[in-house]
């Protein structure tokens, strides 16, 4: 069967940086999470699947199709870009209704209905959508993005400056399109977003796709790794003493104020931190990991792509 | 016709689209002048239509527009929407040109409708106000779909328009008579001129206006082509 979405060996420079670098996937129906830190190659993925930018290697094929040529292409996705820029003087019907015009929709103001009703807009349809807050707007450029019933649906950073509850609706409604069966993707560099709502993760690092899998392997994957944990203590030399050669310590190392701590096994370190400050006879003033960050996640999973990870 | 619908409401809708009605308020000033100081000799039709609003007040306000239709929209980033339909990127550059068209005729109207009272004072005849009124438009309308074009090519595609039509159109080609063969103002003002009867040899075009009208249309045509070449071809943000 033909893949609704497909990267087969793309790659993309700009001068001399490499946007993205040699990325292969394919996307089915569900929710897939692209997720990468900024200027990780999100955007120029996403411009490349939608035709608005051109490989400069390897190929992208849309039902089979290349978006930058194919009408048809283009016409079964819907792009919510990431930019808030929409069209002035227009009602939120008015726009969905000129959307659905551009991509050939037979029945245009029932079409935008439909797709304002699917974002909960149907009751301000009527209204400039300048004076929208930026969750109604995000919800506007969703509705455009649905009117002609796309069969894969991409979203660039959908979640970017939404308040908490519009937050909720918009993954709430994610969720639902990809129950529909619309294959979705969408980007983000938020971790716990897209384990929320993605049935896939594909991660980019530096333009180059370093992790693919469900959320939850993807997680497990994380957890895997070695862990950085910076102990404050009165008495590191002996508690560094103490902490060598215990299982799953990989290094330990003295610094100014405690000991430098790397562990492949968190949970039995937390366990004995406690009972090696007693035997010691030092006081335990802070534990802090210092690489729970995504930066530090990438950089482990970039690590253990290029095969430099012990 | 959705994209010339959008493009039109927006280029109306910007306020610095009003500031173009400084250059045309130009026209009605010297219009004004000449009815009021009397003047009738035919001259008078050639400077204002054929030196003025042909050579200098049209070309402005097209440039500006036709700069804007496509650029705005790559700014604020409402391109995408037009980029990802299903829609051929050169129907959106034929549309986009149609739409800063049809914006230039609005707000060259004032003067359009100046020179139609101009040529009832100096009794050029109807032939000629309407050949004024023809060139005009046609003159305008190259213009969008070159600009256009030159807005897909360029970074600072104004700035080169103004000099080009200050430096070549202004002065070059309304100087040496070699030059107006590709000069896009000197067909416009071979339609708006050519028909007028005892204008000062200076004044009077080396072109047939047919060969302006040719000459008109097939830019027009190779540019808005060029345009939509360009657009398929190039990487949207």
């Amino acid at each position: 069967m033909t893949p609704l979405l497909e990267f087969d060996r793309v790659s993309k420079w700009f001068r001399d940086t490499v946007a993205v670098g040699d990325v292969s996937f394919a996307i089915e129906p569900g929710v897939t999470g692209l997720l990468g830190h900024n200027g990780a190659g999100k955007s120029t993925a996403i411009r490349l699947a939608t035709g608005l930018a051109g490989p400069d290697e390897g190929s992208i094929r849309v039902l089979g199709l290349d978006p930058r040529r194919s009408g048809t292409a283009r016409a079964a996705i819907g792009l919510v870009p990431d930019g808030d820029g929409l069209w002035p003087g227009l009602t939120a019907l008015g726009l969905v209704v000129s959307c659905a015009r551009l991509r050939g929709v037979s029945a245009p103001q029932e079409a935008a209905r439909r797709a304002l009703k699917t974002v909960d807009l149907l009751d301000v349809a009527d209204r400039d959508v300048k004076g929208f807050s930026q969750g109604m707007r995000q919800r506007v450029k969703i509705a455009q993005a649905l009117v002609h019933d796309p069969q894969v649906l991409i979203l660039d950073e959908p979640l970017n400056g939404l308040d908490p509850q519009q937050r909720e609706t918009t993954i709430a409604l994610l969720r639902d399109l990809g129950n529909q069966g619309i294959a979705t993707l969408f980007s983000s560099h938020v971790l716990s977003e897209v384990e929320r709502v993605a049935d896939r993760v594909l991660v980019l690092v530096n333009g180059r796709l370093v992790a693919e899998g469900s959320p939850q392997g993807l997680r497990e994957l994380m957890d895997e790794r070695p862990r950085r944990i910076q102990v404050v203590t009165t008495n590191a030399r002996a508690m560094a003493a103490g902490l060598a050669g215990l299982p799953g310590v990989v290094s330990v190392e003295v610094t100014d104020d405690g000991v430098l701590i790397e562990t492949r096994d968190a949970t039995s370190l937390a366990r004995t931190l406690p009972e090696l400050a007693v035997a010691t006879n030092a006081q335990l003033r802070s534990v802090e990991p210092t690489d729970e960050n995504l930066e530090s996640v990438y950089g482990y999973l970039t690590e253990r792509a290029r095969g430099t990870r012990r | 016709m959705t994209v010339t619908r959008l493009t039109v409401r927006a280029l109306l809708l910007r306020r610095r689209s009003l500031a173009l009605l400084l250059p045309v308020s130009s026209v009605l000033f010297f219009v004004g002048l000449a009815i009021v100081r009397g003047d009738v000799v035919p001259d008078i039709q050639a400077i204002i239509v054929g030196r003025l609003l042909v050579t200098t007040v049209a070309p402005l306000v097209a440039l500006v527009l036709a700069v804007t239709a496509i650029g705005d929209e790559r700014e604020s980033g409402t391109i995408v929407y037009l980029a990802t339909a299903r829609i051929s990127r050169l129907r959106i550059a034929a549309e986009k040109t149609l739409a800063a068209a049809i914006c230039t005729a609005i707000l060259l109207s004032p003067a359009l409708i100046a020179i139609v009272i101009l040529g009832n004072h100096l009794g050029v005849g109807t032939d000629n106000i309407l050949r004024g009124l023809a060139g005009t438009l046609l003159v305008a309308t190259v213009y969008v779909a070159v600009f256009v074009t030159v807005g897909l090519l360029l970074r600072r595609a104004l700035v080169a328009g103004i000099l080009y039509i200050l430096v070549w159109e202004g002065a070059i080609a309304t100087i040496a008579p070699s030059a107006e063969r590709f000069s896009m103002t000197a067909w416009g003002r071979a339609i708006t001129d050519s028909g007028i009867y005892g204008l000062t040899p200076d004044l009077v075009p080396t072109l047939a206006a047919t060969t302006g009208v040719i000459a008109l249309v097939v830019a027009t045509v190779l540019a808005v082509v060029l345009a939509g070449w360009r657009l398929g071809r190039m990487d949207l943000p």
